[in-house]
């Protein structure tokens, strides 16, 4: 904020030029309640505005006048999603449509979309005020194409999918104005890719390239017909998806405008040297790269490990992942059988210095739990502040032992845990007693216990059934 | 030790360890850049920051000696989501610092930390406004800021209505 801007924000509160706050400013405050609303200055109540789920937001608007007003604004209501589909659909969209709202985030359509002339309509009323769309069915027709059109301001641009082989169907000036729109959105979305002729997909390399303000891109699952066999899925994968995104990512890095985040599909597994090739380009642009699976991650050489630098979403673990080196990872799932793989070198100093969100899966293991133990030690039994969830699921037909977890690790280390999530654990009424104890699970915000079975009401309760060892969690 | 002085917008100064100051980004350029125009590397800055009153100039450089060890807190990094680290950086110590505070010092004091970039109050600040909000009817809002509903007419229900688009599916 500039120093104009603050003089003018510090004229509207006199007592802030003399030092001190008045009798008659107080009495003033205490007789006009709405007052101080007025007194406070835009900067700060979208400062504030930001902390708020989109829930407060809403009660917000209800407050009074002026809360209101500060929400009504495209940054604020952008938040706030307004979905409409055909089953509650017209009724809803004809009501949405006579609002005086700017909304600017919507949903369209699950299974249809809505009708075509509400569709016209809706682009007139919200073209320029839409930011953050979602087409929740294929989109390929001539409606949806001139509704993107239409929308001039969209920051955030999502998909259920996207019928390449209607898109050669469209008209030039329809294709163009799309694409043309596209140009300065930050996050697109592309749940799958239809096509029926592999050119098709040169589509992907030219929406891509288009999009030359990319803050995130999620990449597309491409539905192969059975004809594709599995050395031609890989072949397409990567001539049509991955080399062209090399192409961008490098091209971006040349303009000095990155690609900050990159959303793999899983459902189209990357070949372990494809995956590689890709991120040594992302390690370069400081591209993270989100939903990696470990089977991405064979044969590397040392000259490479800087790859695993660039991973944002790790899911799994094997002998070529260090824990050292995710410096990036914000959520790891963890397969305890794969302890088996691991040497010392894979578990040393496993800061993870941003991870937000943990999952523990105790699977399937055979033979001796040692190499187990290590693993969960090492990531259980040091100090993660930084950890809001933790998952931790039991396999039936896996370990066994309820020791193998220990309460005292989750209540002493993981301070700031919001969401606590335990599957068929074994632990007796005594650990969860230990667990409710610990110091940070007064935050947790979200409890689930499924399938606990040796977990009774004193596990929940304690000794003290006036005053229920469980109702901590809600002392905040 | 070497110290600069900042002085509120009525006129108080407090002499502080360039080493506290520069945990604000604000006053960490302002140092910055005197120490480039300045002939004397051993004179000593004065920084004048003319929106700030003395009361809450005060609270910001408690609130920074008290948090001078702390590391720097990372920038958010979740495009989705501009909720900061509040709960990462709030300590008992914080929480009793804001306790005695009216709503208005508050105000100021985010005011204050927004412009004296000091991510860390300004997170716990936010935060404190957010958890008077968050989770509360409406009711409990407008008690909690003692604000009155100044709607009109069916002004209020048909926010209600539309409200409801927003939360059904």
């Amino acid at each position: 904020m500039d120093n104009q801007l603050l003089n003018k924000v510090t004229s509207w509160m006199p007592w802030t030029k003399n030092g001190r706050r008045s009798s008659l400013d107080t009495r003033l405050l205490e007789e006009q309640p709405n007052l101080l609303l007025s007194l406070i200055h835009p900067d700060i109540t979208d400062v504030v505005l930001n902390y708020l789920d989109p829930k407060s937001l809403l009660s917000l608007r209800l407050v009074c006048k002026t809360t209101k007003s500060w929400v009504d604004q495209i940054k604020h209501l952008s938040r706030l999603r307004i979905i409409l589909h055909t089953g509650i659909g017209n009724k809803k969209m004809k009501k949405v449509l006579k609002s005086k709202t700017h909304w600017c985030n919507f949903t369209l359509g699950y299974e249809k979309i809505p009708k075509e002339e509400h569709l016209v309509e809706f682009s007139q009323k919200f073209g320029n005020t839409v930011r953050v769309l979602e087409v929740g069915s294929v989109i390929g027709g001539h409606a949806v194409f001139n509704l993107l059109g239409s929308c001039s301001c969209i920051d955030s641009v999502s998909f259920q999918g996207i019928n390449f082989a209607k898109m050669s169907s469209q008209s030039n000036n329809d294709m163009e104005v799309f694409v043309e729109n596209l140009s300065t959105i930050k996050s697109l979305s592309i749940g799958n890719i239809l096509f029926a002729q592999e050119t098709e997909l040169e589509h992907f390399k030219m929406l891509v390239f288009k999009c030359t303000t990319l803050r995130t891109l999620k990449l597309p699952f491409l539905n192969f017909t059975s004809t594709f066999d599995k050395d031609e899925r890989n072949r397409i994968l990567q001539q049509h998806v991955v080399n062209p995104l090399i192409d961008y990512l490098q091209t971006r890095h040349g303009s000095g405008s990155n690609l900050r985040y990159l959303t793999l599909e899983l459902l189209n597994p990357l070949q372990c040297v494809v995956f590689i090739d890709l991120a040594i380009v992302c390690y370069k642009t400081q591209t993270i790269i989100h939903n990696v699976h470990q089977s991405f991650i064979k044969n590397l050489e040392p000259y490479q490990e800087n790859v695993l630098e660039t991973i944002g979403t790790l899911d799994g673990i094997n002998e070529f992942v260090q824990l050292s080196r995710l410096n990036k990872v914000e959520c790891i799932s963890l397969w305890v059988s794969s302890a088996t793989l691991l040497a010392e070198r894979n578990l040393k100093n496993p800061r993870l210095p941003i991870l937000k969100s943990l999952n523990l899966y105790l699977d399937s293991v055979e033979g001796d739990t040692g190499k187990i133990i290590t693993l969960l030690r090492t990531i259980l039994q040091m100090e993660r502040p930084t950890v809001t969830s933790l998952k931790i699921s039991y396999s039936r037909r896996g370990v066994g032992s309820a020791d193998l977890v220990r309460a005292v690790d989750i209540a002493n280390n993981f301070q700031y845990l919001r969401r606590l999530d335990l599957y068929q654990w074994d632990a007796f009424d005594d650990e969860f007693l230990r667990l409710w104890n610990g110091t940070g699970m007064s935050r947790i915000e979200d409890l689930s216990l499924i399938l606990c079975s040796n977990l009774t009401d004193h596990g929940l309760i304690g000794s003290d059934g006036a005053h229920p060892v469980i109702l901590k969690l809600c002392s905040k | 030790m070497a110290l600069v002085r900042v002085i509120s917008s009525d006129g108080a100064a407090f002499l502080v360890s360039q080493r506290l100051a520069k945990r604000s980004g604000k006053l960490k350029t302002e140092i910055e850049t005197f120490r480039k125009s300045s002939d004397n590397s051993e004179a000593q800055p004065e920084i004048r920051i003319v929106t700030i009153r003395a009361e809450i100039l005060r609270l910001v450089l408690q609130w920074l000696q008290q948090h001078q060890n702390d590391p720097v807190l990372p920038a958010n990094q979740n495009e989705q989501d501009g909720r900061g680290d509040a709960e990462m950086g709030q300590s008992q110590w914080d929480r009793d610092f804001l306790a005695p505070m009216d709503l208005g010092i508050v105000m100021e004091l985010i005011l204050a930390a927004n412009h004296l970039e000091v991510k860390g109050l300004l997170d716990i600040t936010c935060k404190l406004v957010e958890s008077k909000i968050t989770g509360r009817t409406v009711d409990e809002i407008r008690t909690a800021f003692k604000l009155k509903s100044d709607f009109k007419g069916n002004e209020e229900e048909q926010t209600r209505l539309e409200n409801r688009w927003c939360v059904e599916n």
